[in-house]
């Protein structure tokens, strides 16, 4: 059945395009042609006509209840229309080419216009100001924002010298004629513990950034409660973090703030928790008293309902206590109530008698610590809190972490299992394993494709430091394509969390070894051509190291086919071999002063890549252990993807320390200044 | 039973395609160095994975290898079998005294 709507009105004489737009809008709206939530499109869209086929007469469309809704007399080949239509063809280009060509005194103009309209007041004031300065700004040291106004159709890239901007950032995210779409230099005002507490000031910096970019409602939650710090979206917005006051205050007075925080909400969870323990023991002892003939068993258990009782704290400190599952007790009676707890067989009220498991840290490897914590959980779990391993397949080990259930189903108390092992390797050891269907050769040479594209990362500015500086080998030549694939691969592997930063740096030690090597060999050549004193051809050159099979060599594709024989492999270790002392050719471009000087500069890079690593990932820690309801999908995955960034810039640094430092060692071996 | 070798591409039950740049045999047990490759077999530089061989019941099984200590162990040999090559390239670079 087709729902009859009204005819849509033509344009008014006078009404602007601007207005009429907004009528059909409602229009649509009204009749539930567009989603209530969709974006603000445009008449032609709406329509979903063509420009060049306007139609005529009656016009149906579906509806969003799914119903087709007649819209009748569609004159849209009109006179009046088509002007209308005219004119909002003019007007969107107008917009358009404004959008693009838009700047700082159309911002100003389309002030002044708006200005103009309103009476006098503080909005207007605030206006006038931003105006005034922004239209006599000498554009002293600009930084650029992205601004738009209450229609928010037209974009205006403004350049606003630093000092204007401080003096109107305020006024310019206050008012509600002007948007900030891009805040790459709005700061919020600074954190005055005088004035505010930490909790007041991130309600400030929550609704600041919330304003600014009303899509990322990252900071408070339903009940106006803070639930992160926009701290991660407010550095990746704000390129200059030294500046940045946010960030010190960050460090000095939210963190400990939040920690502080944390360590309260988690008392206050035990604190449930113990009384609702206290509360069912007190029911068993309470029955067991009523008996008036106990047997000797009941008798037993009766005293040991007591003393479990009496080893279940009412007050929650924080302090000196251990968690075990469905219980908080005090560190020296854990022995005492788990061996309580588990003979009094509390399960069927899900309460276990689990101490906490040791740190990751007492482990020397993952799958060392996951041993533990099986056997762990095995010795305090009965049985039927045992879950199948959840991949159905019994030989499979099992991961302890969900080898029981919590009360409801829930996910296991997160603290039972530390943070950091959890996110950083647990989850990584649960991926899938998958099945080989096929096997086949491939369509072309790979290797030489793989290879190819990890060149590519030389081209990558944040990379490209770290290949050109040592020694200048990376000169995009097949030869060391494997040396960079490694590195591009332990890069890789590190960004994406696999590998911990230390053992990427320690691998990245004998990458630095095979760069070595390509020097010796340069030497060595060059050495021969000497006492030959003839040109250097591709003849066999003199071997060294002793690491390498042969057979595998025949498999490996040569980047050219006319390349010379491949030479015995070196040592990966870094072992120059002897013949290696005496060569005094010199090295490459870079001398000492130079080494030294990127040195000192490295050193300080890496502090403070180290720093910000060791704050991105203390950040993603507290969140984690932060209460469900302070952390959703979002905020995590920044998190993490904040950690990864700074663990991969961390590694680029100590890559590119660390090959300095053997060019540097190499140039004093040759009699060179000493650090 | 499949097969698998160096130099060969597999494909996994989750249609995902690897080329194994590397079979390695360490305590025993068989490892991998792949980097997944698309339906052009183009590598995915992203992607670049450590395996374990794990073979049940006649068919073979692939486990991402996530120990620091057998990854380490996987670079330390796929470094010794793929020597750095003096190709006319490199040579030539040699002698301009590029490095």
């Amino acid at each position: 059945m087709t729902k009859i709507l009204e005819e849509i009105r033509l344009r008014q004489p006078g009404e602007t395009i601007f207005e009429y737009e907004k009528y059909l809008e409602k229009y649509y709206k009204d009749n539930k042609l567009i989603s209530p939530n969709a974006p603000i499109v445009e008449p032609r869209e709406k329509y979903k006509h063509e420009e060049d086929n306007i139609p005529t007469g009656d016009f149906i469309i579906q509806n969003n209840d799914g119903e087709n809704c007649l819209i009748p007399n569609v004159s849209t080949n009109s006179e009046q229309y088509k002007e209308y239509f005219e004119l909002y063809k003019k007007h969107r280009k107008e917009r358009k080419e404004m959008t693009k060509t838009n700047n700082n005194i159309n911002f100003v103009n389309q002030l002044q216009r708006h200005i103009n309209l309103l009476s006098n007041g503080e909005e207007k004031n605030k206006l006038i100001k931003i105006h005034d300065k922004i239209q006599n700004d000498p554009k002293n040291n600009v930084q650029k924002i992205s601004a738009c106004v209450e229609d928010e159709i037209t974009i205006y890239n403004l350049e606003i010298s630093e000092n204007i901007l401080n003096e109107i950032k305020e006024d310019l995210t206050d008012t509600n004629y002007i948007k900030i779409s891009n805040s790459l230099t709005a700061i919020p005002k600074e954190f005055n513990e005088d004035l505010e507490s930490v909790e007041e000031y991130e309600t400030y910096v929550a609704r600041f950034y919330t304003h600014i970019e009303p899509a990322k409602n990252y900071t408070i939650n339903a009940q106006n409660q803070i639930i992160a710090s926009p701290i991660n979206e407010q550095r990746n917005l704000y390129p200059h973090e030294n500046k940045n006051p946010y960030k010190k205050y960050y460090e000095e007075k939210y963190l400990p703030f939040l920690k502080e925080k944390i360590k309260q909400q988690q008392v206050e969870r035990n604190k449930d928790k113990n009384i609702f323990i206290r509360e069912k023991i007190t029911e068993k002892i309470a029955e067991l008293t009523s008996k008036t003939a106990r047997t000797s068993e009941e008798e037993q258990n009766l005293k040991d309902y007591k003393d479990l009782l009496a080893i279940i704290p009412e007050t929650i400190t924080g302090e000196n206590e251990v968690e075990l599952l469905g219980a908080v007790v005090g560190k020296d009676n854990t022995k005492k109530a788990c061996e309580l707890i588990n003979k009094l067989d509390l399960t069927s009220l899900n309460i276990y008698g689990i101490p906490q498991p040791k740190p990751r840290s007492d482990y020397e490897s993952t799958s060392k610590y996951e041993e533990y914590l099986l056997n762990h959980y095995k010795e305090y779990l009965p049985s039927s809190a045992l879950n199948e391993h959840p991949m159905g397949k019994k030989d499979r080990k099992e991961y302890p972490h969900e080898l029981f259930t919590w009360q409801d189903n829930k996910t296991p108390h997160m603290s039972s299992i530390p943070n950091s092992y959890y996110n950083n390797e647990y989850k990584a050891r649960t991926k899938e394993r998958r099945k080989v269907k096929a096997v086949r050769k491939p369509k072309k040479n790979v290797f030489k494709k793989f290879v190819d594209k990890l060149k590519a990362i030389d081209q990558i500015p944040s990379h490209k430091p770290i290949y050109q500086n040592l020694g200048k080998i990376f000169k995009t030549t097949g030869s060391v394509a494997l040396v960079v694939a490694i590195g591009g691969g332990l890069i890789a592997a590190t960004s994406m969390g696999i590998i911990p930063v230390n053992y990427t740096a320690a691998v990245g030690a004998s990458l630095v070894s095979l760069l070595i090597y390509i020097n010796i060999k340069k030497r060595k050549l060059a050495k021969a051509e000497q006492t030959q004193s003839t040109p250097t051809t591709s003849t066999n050159p003199p071997s060294s190291g002793n690491g390498g099979s042969n057979n595998q060599q025949q498999n490996q594709p040569a980047p050219n086919p006319n390349a010379s024989t491949p030479v015995p492999s070196p040592n990966p270790n870094g072992n120059s071999g002897t013949s290696d002392n005496n060569d005094s050719t010199e090295l490459d471009d870079l001398d000492e002063d130079q080494i030294n000087a990127m040195l000192e500069n490295i050193e300080e890079r890496l502090l403070n890549a180290l720093n910000e690593y060791e704050i991105a990932a203390n950040q993603l820690e507290v969140l984690m252990a932060s209460a469900d309801s302070e952390r959703t999908p979002e905020i995590i995955q920044n998190t993490k993807d904040l950690v990864d960034i700074k663990r991969q810039k961390l590694t680029e640094w100590i890559l590119l320390s660390q090959g300095l430092q053997t060019e540097l060692e190499k140039l004093q071996q040759k009699g060179g200044p000493t650090l | 039973m499949i097969n698998i070798n160096k130099d060969e591409i597999i494909t996994l039950d989750d249609n995902k395609d690897y080329y194994v740049a590397e079979k390695i045999l360490y305590n025993d047990k068989t490892y991998y160095f792949a980097v997944g490759v698309d339906e052009n077999d183009d590598a995915d530089f992203e992607d670049i994975a450590y395996f374990e061989e794990v073979i049940e019941n006649e068919d073979v099984y692939i486990e991402d290898v996530n120990d620091e200590n057998i990854i380490k162990e996987i670079l330390k040999e796929v470094a010794l079998r793929n020597p750095v090559e003096e190709t006319p390239e490199l040579l030539q670079l040699i002698e301009k005294g590029s490095f």
